[in-house]
């Protein structure tokens, strides 16, 4: 290894401590009360150099909900070509599933909304980052499968918000409001309505 | 009038006026950080008289949402006589609009959810109140128009879940992080698009 490259990789995982100490003190204590200092102390870093990856508390928080709400990444590309448009939603729930879930996406986003009147600029950041980056990734995935020749051509920037307006109805609200929620034993039938509501306005 | 109906009286304005202060401090500081002292000093009454109104701070939030919701019982409700199926929808969507702006319910699901990691019991309680309250509304408005035959029949507490999710991407979960979020200049178009989405499931050919 050479010596640039053992840098790096120093680097690196101090920029993953940080991000997993960061993670559970945002969770803990809010964005307002969570302390540089702890965080730097905890992830056994000088808060120099967790400057140096991070230039403020914003940048960090919104590095950690970027990272939890990305955390799984499907590959719509590979999706065979015999597909269905269910296979595609089906695709874009489980997604949207196991990112909520692993990510604890909901928590970060409670805290954001926490600040939203004392850091609107924060605020606004993670709404950008968080929530247009999954407008951005269904619209994506809505245009792949009007490429198909699955959907009607429409207009898939207000497509995608209808259709993560109608799953986040089911299963997002309901887990902002209450930490215990769990998915509910019927959620698939639940989508497939969903589903099927789309289809009959954008369905081929 | 009666002495009893005197006070009665008295005490029903001292109630509206603690509300009113309530919402006020409560927007202003949210939850954690509003003070019962305070909300009994604005509303000019002292911390017993807050006390015997509202046992608790919680009582009193759940009180001060639920006033909100009270001042439109139906969103259904009102409409202009002859109005058409998209009409009624239309202007169900512009009462709701009004109760989420104008009466700033998007700033108190603000601080509902800001608290629900920490007061799970009145986030519960809340969600029953913006949500399942107005979903219950909205199911048994489709299922009137469902039994006149301008919907299909289906299962409307479900059609209900995802016209209020539809109107919530639009506007309200926009104003979760933006507290200067204002009603947007193409909301008449939004909410027809919606409706039409809504229609295309469920309509039943009716105009």
């Amino acid at each position: 290894m050479s010596l640039e490259s053992y840098r790096r990789s120093v680097s690196d995982a101090k920029h993953a401590s940080i991000l997993k100490v960061a993670f559970i003190r945002f969770l803990e204590d809010g964005f307002s009360k969570a302390a540089m200092a702890d965080i730097a102390r905890e992830a056994d870093v000088s808060t120099a150099t967790l400057y140096k990856h991070f230039g403020s508390k914003e940048e960090l928080f919104v590095a950690v909900v970027t990272e939890a709400a990305s955390e799984v990444h499907e590959d719509f590309g590979t999706i065979p070509a015999d597909a269905t448009a269910e296979d595609f939603f089906h695709k874009i729930l489980l997604d949207g599933w196991t990112a909520q879930r692993k990510g604890r996406v909901n928590d970060l986003l409670r805290v954001t909304i926490a600040e939203t009147n004392s850091s609107p600029e924060l605020a606004r950041l993670v709404f950008e980052t968080v929530v247009g980056g999954r407008y951005r990734r269904v619209q994506a995935v809505l245009d792949q499968m009007v490429g198909r020749g699955l959907l009607k051509p429409h207009d898939t920037a207000f497509g995608a918000r209808i259709a993560l307006g109608m799953i986040k109805e089911l299963f997002v609200w309901p887990a902002l409001l209450d930490p215990d929620f769990r998915l509910p034993s019927d959620a698939l039938t639940q989508a497939q309505e969903a589903i099927d509501t789309y289809l009959a306005s954008y369905g081929a | 009038m009666t002495l009893e109906s005197y006070r009665r009286e008295v005490s029903s304005a001292k109630r509206a006026d603690i509300v009113r202060a309530a919402a006020d401090q409560f927007l202003k500081h949210g939850y954690q950080r509003a003070a019962v002292a305070d909300i009994a000093r604005v509303a000019d009454v002292s911390t017993a008289t807050l006390y015997k109104h509202f046992g608790s701070k919680e009582e009193l939030f759940a009180a001060t949402v639920e006033e909100v919701q009270n001042a439109v019982d139906d969103e259904f409700a009102q409409q202009p006589p002859g109005a058409t199926l998209a009409e009624m929808l239309h202007n169900a969507a512009r009462t709701y609009l009004s109760l989420q702006f104008d009466r700033n319910l998007n700033g108190l699901m603000r601080i509902v959810i800001a608290e629900s990691g920490r007061h799970p019991k009145l986030g519960r309680r809340m969600y029953l109140s913006f949500v399942n309250r107005r979903r219950d509304g909205a199911t048994a408005a489709f299922d009137k128009m469902v039994a006149a035959g301008w919907l299909k029949p289906h299962d409307t507490h479900l059609s209900a879940t995802f016209m209020g999710g539809m109107m919530k991407e639009f506007f309200v979960w926009p104003a979760l992080f933006d507290p200067t979020f204002t009603i947007p200049e193409d909301a008449d178009a939004k909410i027809d698009e919606i409706i039409a989405v809504f229609l295309a499931r469920y309509g039943a050919g009716h105009p």
